[in-house]
């Protein structure tokens, strides 16, 4: 299971130390690791469900272990596992050297073939635009809010058929992520990507993913104030930098 | 008539448990739904010895992965599958590659003694069905995400309800249920103790492996 996978690897980094800040948004959770770096995960609000407390401990949380937060992200409920997956993302991000990331376009690494089968599990929309004209795109969604999407269950009839696929960040934090991994073998390309995605290469590359684009926060500060105004991807990389990983 | 559950988050001994809903009417050989494993479904079919190639309708109450996932791996030629109206078009237009396809939008019989209510609801659209007993009529509901109340105000017409079988999600309006004979509230329902509570002689658990006689 690749939540317990990065678990382990952040563990070390994480035993002992205090979170200086957490906050759970309507567009992301916020998590801000003391004397270090931050880290977000998507917030599933819809699927929040409905509670008189949606949290509990709430207005304590930050003061717990770092690790004893990071293993929500092990828990169903999409609150908690959020907030585990924001602070296993901050320690993963302390881990990305300057030099490492590769600041830019998700799409300048990936070669887009005319005529190919492109699966995307998440509606990105300015790659959709992007690709729609260029490729065969099959867009996987819960939500059917656009004609063009595809009900998520649908799913893994066609992934085996894809040449390429583009998974969001979001599947780990949603527990999909593992059994939609096994649906991409027979890709050329499998892409992880949005703000949400765990910046952890050795892992991802050991489970067939060739490459990450994922974000690092730059301002903490700011970017912990954005969480709790709801602010959404684009906000949110007011203050972070794009890293592209490819592993392969 | 019977009802067998083929589809729940909970099991009888022997069955396997899954979040979803999928029951089976032998008596028409119709599916309601299929839930999100299907090998999970074959599973607790072949246990009921059901087999796919006896099923000749599949009704698809609405296009959630917990009632649909299944879908893609049990359709066969020989099925009529029937979705509402607003179901997603590139799936319409894949079941049309492998099995007949019928969409439908109001009320109307689809067997002798068997109706849909049609697709209700605003933003999710789902139907439910209803079939014909000896005195009235039992209701199956896939999550009755358009409420209780208009699923009975669009069957009624069709007979006198008698019992409701399936999802409720968050039903709390309890009131609705009190003629009812038979109450066996499954899957996503969310206030099943209290309507356990409320209907203690009436009340029905709905476990995969349940058979339910009308």
């Amino acid at each position: 299971m690749i939540i317990e996978e990065l678990l382990s690897s952040v563990a070390a980094g994480l035993v002992g130390r205090e979170v200086k800040d957490l906050r759970i948004g309507f567009g992301y959770t916020g998590a801000w690791l003391e004397g270090g770096a931050a880290g977000v995960a998507f917030s599933f609000r819809r699927q929040a469900g409905h509670y008189c407390e949606l949290k509990s401990g709430s207005g304590e949380l930050h003061q717990r272990d770092a690790m004893e937060l990071a293993r929500l992200a092990l828990k169903p409920r999409l609150v908690d596992s959020a907030a585990g997956m924001a602070v296993i993302n901050a320690a993963l991000s302390e881990k990305i050297g300057e030099k490492e990331n590769i600041n830019g376009d998700v799409m300048e690494y990936i070669e887009v073939k005319p005529g190919e089968k492109w699966g995307m599990i998440g509606n990105f929309c300015p790659l959709v635009d992007r690709l729609q004209n260029e490729v065969d795109l099959y867009v996987f969604e819960r939500e059917l809010t656009d004609k063009y999407l595809y009900p998520d269950w649908s799913a893994p009839q066609y992934l085996p058929k894809m040449d390429v696929v583009v998974l969001s960040g979001t599947t780990v934090i949603n527990n999909t992520f593992d059994s939609l991994l096994p649906l991409c073998e027979n890709a050329r390309e499998v892409v992880v990507l949005g703000p949400s995605t765990p910046l952890a290469p050795e892992i991802m590359a050991s489970k067939g993913v060739t490459l990450l684009g994922g974000a690092v926060i730059e301002d903490p500060s700011r970017a912990m104030r954005m969480v709790s105004q709801a602010g959404g991807t684009r906000t949110l990389l007011k203050v972070s930098r794009k890293v592209n990983l490819a592993l392969k | 008539m019977k009802l067998q559950i083929v589809y729940d988050n909970s099991a009888q001994p022997g069955f396997k448990a899954g979040w979803g809903f999928s029951c089976y009417l032998p008596e028409f050989k119709l599916l309601f739904d299929t839930g999100w494993d299907v090998r999970r479904l074959l599973y607790n079919m072949q246990k009921f010895n059901i087999k796919l190639s006896q099923v000749e309708k599949v009704v698809i109450s609405h296009s959630h992965w917990d009632h649909a996932g299944g879908l893609p791996g049990i359709i066969q030629p020989h099925m009529e599958i029937i979705v509402p109206e607003s179901f997603s078009e590139h799936m319409k237009e894949e079941i049309r590659k492998t099995a007949s396809l019928k969409a439908v939008t109001g009320r109307e019989k689809i067997s002798d003694g068997l109706w849909t209510g049609g697709e209700l609801g605003e933003k999710i659209k789902e139907q439910s069905l209803a079939v014909e007993t000896k005195t009235g009529l039992s209701v199956i509901t896939g999550c009755a995400h358009p409420g209780l109340e208009n699923i009975f105000d669009a069957l009624a017409p069709a007979g006198k309800i008698e019992a409701v079988v399936g999802g409720l999600h968050d039903f709390a309006d309890y009131q609705l249920l009190e003629g009812l004979k038979l109450i066996a509230p499954a899957h996503c329902t969310k206030n099943k103790s209290k309507i356990r509570d409320l209907y203690k002689s009436k009340y029905l658990e709905t476990p995969v492996g349940q058979t339910i006689k009308f």
